[in-house]
């Protein structure tokens, strides 16, 4: 259990986000950046709680909004840069 | 919208959920009525010959318009109901396939064991389904569009 509980923590639970902090700071409902991003309100929450990370596309859909890119809004914290460079060699 | 934040689907959720519905209830009610003439028809031998394929395929038929309609509203909502409709579509298959390999089985060494009719499989797969999109709806923090 405590295996499947790592792996299960490695896929999902390490990306964290600043959605919140960019759309608070243009004033902006939840439901008003749904409708930019032509998406529930629910999924706004969701990926603002860092319960659901979003697919690429929304992903650099939401980085062309804020006028920045991925990686300043999602911080994968899972992985270090040493991390990436060994497992690409 | 812009062409910054356009995405895949042209609909917004609600649009889908709401055009979902649209062939939902109808499709539901023509089930209803298809059940109740194949039922009065067949059951009391009213109709003979032939005719009997097409009524009793009638179910069916309204059966696959509701699934139309079910899986067009999972292509157009967006991506995190999507995700949830089809872990849950995913859950549904599992148990009844293992419910229905299990149960077969059983029949096949226990006589008695009541024999269940096979069209209860549709309904049941949504019951466990729409429980399976219920609960993965509150492990998203979100509340489930269908229910």
């Amino acid at each position: 259990m405590a295996f499947i509980k790592k792996i299960r923590h490695r896929l999902y639970d390490d990306m964290k986000n600043r959605l919140k902090d960019l759309r608070t700071q243009k004033a902006w409902s939840q439901a008003r950046l749904a409708e930019h991003l032509n998406v529930s309100r629910q999924t706004v929450n969701a990926i603002e709680t860092q319960r659901y990370d979003p697919s690429l596309p929304l992903a650099f859909t939401i980085a062309r909004l804020f006028d920045c890119q991925i990686e300043d809004i999602f911080i994968d914290e899972g992985s270090s840069v040493e991390g990436i460079e060994k497992a690409a060699q | 919208m812009n062409s910054v934040t356009k995405t895949k689907s042209k609909l917004t959720p609600k649009q889908a959920l709401r055009r979902y519905f649209k062939l939902f209830f109808p499709s539901m009610t023509a089930y209803m009525v298809a059940i109740f003439i194949a039922v009065k028809l067949l059951k009391n031998n009213i109709v003979t010959g032939p005719l009997i394929y097409p009524i009793a395929l009638l179910p069916g038929l309204a059966a696959l318009v509701f699934l139309y309609g079910y899986f067009r509203f999972i292509w157009e909502t967006d991506e995190l109901q999507r995700k949830i409709q089809i872990e849950a579509t995913l859950v549904g298959v599992a148990a009844i396939l293992t419910f229905t390999l299990t149960w077969g089985i059983m029949e096949m060494f226990l006589p008695d064991l009541p024999r269940i009719p096979m069209f209860w499989i549709f309904p049941l797969y949504f019951v466990i389904q729409g429980f399976a999109a219920w609960r993965l709806s509150k492990k998203y923090g979100t509340g489930c569009m269908m229910i």
